[in-house]
């Protein structure tokens, strides 16, 4: 076979423009995958008057709200989420994409021995809302 | 020398797959090389002073020492420490070791720790390589 050098010229054009959106495609794919919105809870330490919990945002775009909902001996209580300066997660003061902050949870009615689910609502700047639970036993001080 | 058409083609078409490939796998590599990160959980302290802790090592290169400092709530940086522990201690990339020792004043005598307050502990965690990070954790004085 024998080709022109217009044709090798085109297949060399082709190539590079196959490779360029390729690498736009999965550039494209992987930010999608990684925007997923996600987070990881962990209870640092849980007392009858306030519990401290840690959230690390996992997705590419600020967490913009946090809601926690505990639940004592069947029954669910709204509780009030700050960040350990008592200030509120908001858009303006967000969790950043790859942060791990402490945030304190109070507002509960629990006694020492019971255990506490904490229903942890985190709401994303592209409004995406995620929820996961995390159990722990209330200690004394 | 004289190279065919079919030659130059395929040389060309190699030259941009691996290019492409060696441009997606570079920055991972190059990424994960240089991560120095932990998971600090299970933080403690008791008013006698003892401090127990968790550490997990989530980067890529070892853990050599940990270190506790211990401020009353609201304190700012310049304010004198409560307390202060530090302990050498190995832990690999996945790793987690507990913790646990005595917080020292750095005077004469036990650091004087209130069951019940609030107090603000910095963790300081030393990385192979002098690397260091800080994790602030909020945590309430138990007794005992």
């Amino acid at each position: 076979m024998k080709l022109s050098i217009e044709t090798v010229i085109l297949l060399v054009v082709t190539i590079a423009v196959v490779g360029a959106v390729a690498a736009w495609g999965m550039g494209y794919i992987g930010a999608s995958m990684a925007g997923t919105p996600d987070f990881t809870p962990q209870v640092d330490q849980c007392l009858r008057e306030r519990t401290y919990i840690k959230i690390k945002n996992l997705a590419t775009v600020d967490m913009v709200r946090v809601a926690v909902k505990a639940t004592v001996r069947e029954t669910q209580q709204e509780c009030d989420v700050t960040y350990v300066d008592g200030s509120l997660v908001d858009v303006a003061k967000p969790i950043k994409p790859g942060d791990m902050v402490q945030l304190e949870v109070r507002g509960y009615t629990a006694n020492v021995g019971d255990r506490i689910t904490f229903r942890i609502e985190c709401t994303f700047a592209d409004g995406k809302v995620v929820a996961k639970d995390v159990a722990a036993i209330v200690r004394s001080i | 020398m004289k190279l065919s058409a079919e030659f130059l083609v395929l040389f060309v078409a190699t030259i941009a797959v691996a290019g492409f490939v060696a441009a997606q796998i570079i920055p991972m590599i190059a990424q994960q090389a240089q991560t120095t990160d932990a998971m600090i959980s299970g933080v403690s302290i008791f008013s006698t002073g003892r401090v127990i802790l968790n550490v997990r090592n989530v980067g890529s290169v070892d853990i050599t020492a940990v270190s506790v400092t211990v401020y009353p709530r609201g304190a700012g940086s310049q304010t004198q420490p409560v307390g202060t522990f530090s302990t050498g201690t190995s832990i690999p990339p996945g790793g987690e070791r507990s913790l646990s020792g005595f917080l020292s004043s750095g005077g004469s005598g036990a650091p004087s720790l209130v069951a019940g307050q609030q107090y603000l502990t910095i963790v300081t965690v030393t990385f192979s390589g002098g690397a260091t990070k800080s994790y602030p954790v909020m945590v309430v004085c138990l007794s005992g």
